[in-house]
């Protein structure tokens, strides 16, 4: 502002030098009669002080007692009413962000119970796997042993049949060829032979 | 764990973000709506004392004047009334130019048009005195 | 062809005793007054929250020397508020009221802007008075200086003083005069310079005008600075008698 007010004045130094030197000296000389600059007749300062603060006071009464307060009524009620809206939006807005807040925390929480509900679930269906796998792997062990047994028994019946057979080649070829038929002695022979093989 | 795989919570997160944004938008807006309705003790013009060669000139020119014309017109009345003839003149001449001085002391400081030496900034702020 | 000074004649309306005639002065003062006071009341008949095209210009008066004195007269002020507030609309009027052809401009009389500064001088004054009783005085003796130089300084800020109702009153004055007599001089060029040298003269005599266009808009912000300058040192001498230092 003080940059414009100053720039502004220039023109009017220049005039107002002229005016302030050259024509009080005119208007003096003139004994402030007519003629001279009209703002040095002494003789109107009187009813232009008289009608200035008549006036002015008119003026400050219409202002302070009709006009003033008429407008600042109309500012009161619209600033009242705008600081009451703001109040508003404000409250509101702080509803909206309870609001927000309120529906996050919901989230959260049932975000959390579906983690622990799909945690429980997978230990559940882990342990009845390993249950599971547990007795399958005890019935199949249990296979493998009757199994076992069986093939045990197989074998043995068929080694003892394997004895026979060769306690009596061993004692018709001793038969037959040397003439000795003690059965005893081969079978014990054929056990010890046997014996050593195994 | 599995809260991660969980793809709802991906889009929750941006519709809380975009939730969010909007949400500061309306706060900054409230808040400029109300910065903008309760003005902030006013916008201070800059003025800086220096600035204005001719404008200033004029200030200093009119304040230097004025305290030569009361000090001239309280001489001339003392020495009417006394009896004194040039004496109160020139000594209220001269304070007249003291006083014009202290005028233009006041402007080029800022101490604003307040009569009395005060220290710069020792109440209220020089800067919105300085206008024409 | 009228002087460039003739404008700033005073002339009788109504005879009056005691030399207070009704002058064209003071005819231009009570239409400022009226003036003045219709846009102000005009803007607020059936005043709505939303404001009118006129309730806007009375509004944004009202708030700007709300703002002013608000913030340089400070908040203690506010009681003062349509003091300051008919200073600034009669001196704002009484400018712009000049700006009309063939108007008075009675800001342009240093006898009128100086009975407005008087009046704003005694006012703050006794305000201060009446604010801070014979404490007051104190304002003319700067706190910090050697009583020894008591009797130098005392006068001298006596004199500070009481130029200020003549500075304020001799810088509105004079721009106000200086401003229409400028603005009658180049009018007068055009004139002139037609009668003397014929058409080319009238040719020539547009650039004077050309001229003159543009020291209208000129003169008019001057009325409003002026206005505003009055007026805020109005403020800021009320502040200084609200909160002595």
């Amino acid at each position: 502002m003080t940059e414009h007010l100053k720039a502004f004045f220039r023109p009017h130094f220049a005039v107002l030098m002229v005016a302030l030197l050259a024509l009080p000296g005119q208007a003096f000389a003139e004994g402030g009669e007519e003629g001279g600059l009209p703002q040095l007749n002494t003789h109107t300062y009187g009813t232009q002080i008289f009608w200035g603060l008549v006036l002015f006071v008119v003026l400050y009464l219409l202002m302070s007692r009709v006009a003033l307060p008429r407008v600042g009524e109309v500012l009161e009620e619209r600033s009242k009413r705008i600081t009451g809206d703001l109040e508003r939006a404000q409250q509101l807005r702080a509803e909206t962000e309870a609001l927000v807040v309120y529906y996050e925390e919901g989230l959260a929480k049932a975000r959390a119970h579906a983690g622990q509900v799909i945690s429980g679930v997978n230990h559940e269906l882990s342990a009845a796997t390993n249950h599971r796998l547990d007795e399958v792997g005890k019935a199949l062990a249990k296979k493998i042993e009757t199994a076992e047994k069986r093939i045990a028994k197989a074998q043995a019946e068929a080694m003892g049949e394997v004895r026979n057979v060769a306690v009596d080649v061993a004692a018709t070829v001793l038969d037959k060829l040397v003439g000795i038929s003690d059965r005893e002695q081969v079978t014990s022979a054929v056990d010890r032979v046997m014996g050593e093989r195994a | 764990m599995p809260e991660e795989d969980i793809t709802p919570k991906a889009q929750g997160a941006e519709g809380e973000a975009a939730q969010r944004s909007s949400d500061d938008d309306l706060d900054a807006r409230i808040r400029a709506a109300s910065a903008k309705h309760i003005p902030e003790s006013a916008s201070k013009e800059a003025g800086s004392p220096s600035s204005g060669g001719i404008g200033m000139g004029f200030r200093i020119g009119v304040e230097v004047v004025s305290a030569l014309v009361v000090g001239t017109l309280i001489g001339l009345a003392l020495d009417r009334w006394l009896g004194t003839a040039p004496w109160f003149v020139i000594l209220f001449f001269l304070m007249g130019s003291g006083a014009g001085v202290m005028n233009v002391y006041r402007i080029v400081n800022g101490l604003g048009y307040s009569v009395g030496l005060r220290a710069s900034g020792s109440k209220g702020d020089g800067s919105d005195e300085n206008k024409m | 062809m009228a002087g460039p000074i003739e404008q700033f004649e005073i002339v009788p309306l109504v005879k009056l005793p005691l030399g207070l005639d009704y002058t064209n002065s003071a005819l231009w003062m009570t239409l400022a007054v009226v003036g003045s006071f219709a846009v102000m009341l005009l803007g607020m008949r059936g005043a709505k929250t939303v404001p009118g095209r006129f309730q806007s210009v009375s509004e944004l008066l009202y708030e700007f020397i709300a703002g002013m004195v608000r913030d340089h007269a400070g908040h203690k002020a506010t009681p003062y508020f349509p003091f300051v507030f008919s200073v600034f609309i009669f001196v704002l009027f009484g400018n712009a009221l000049g700006m009309i052809p063939w108007a008075f401009t009675f800001t342009s009389h240093i006898i009128v802007t100086f009975t407005l500064a008087a009046m704003v001088f005694i006012f703050v004054t006794l305000l201060g008075i009446y604010k801070h009783g014979l404490h007051f005085f104190s304002l003319f003796l700067p706190e910090g200086a050697p009583l020894a130089l008591a009797p130098i300084i005392v006068p001298i800020e006596i004199i500070s003083y009481l130029s200020r109702p003549v500075s304020l009153s001799i810088r509105l004055f004079a721009n106000m005069m200086a401003g229409h007599t400028m603005m009658k001089v180049f009018a007068g060029f055009s004139v002139s310079l037609g009668a003397a040298l014929g058409v080319a003269g009238y040719t020539v005599g547009i650039l004077p005008i050309i001229i003159n266009v543009g020291l209208v808009g000129f003169e008019f912000l001057v009325a409003f600075l002026q206005a505003y300058v009055f007026t805020i040192l109005t403020c800021l001498y009320i502040r200084d008698a609200l909160e002595l230092h």
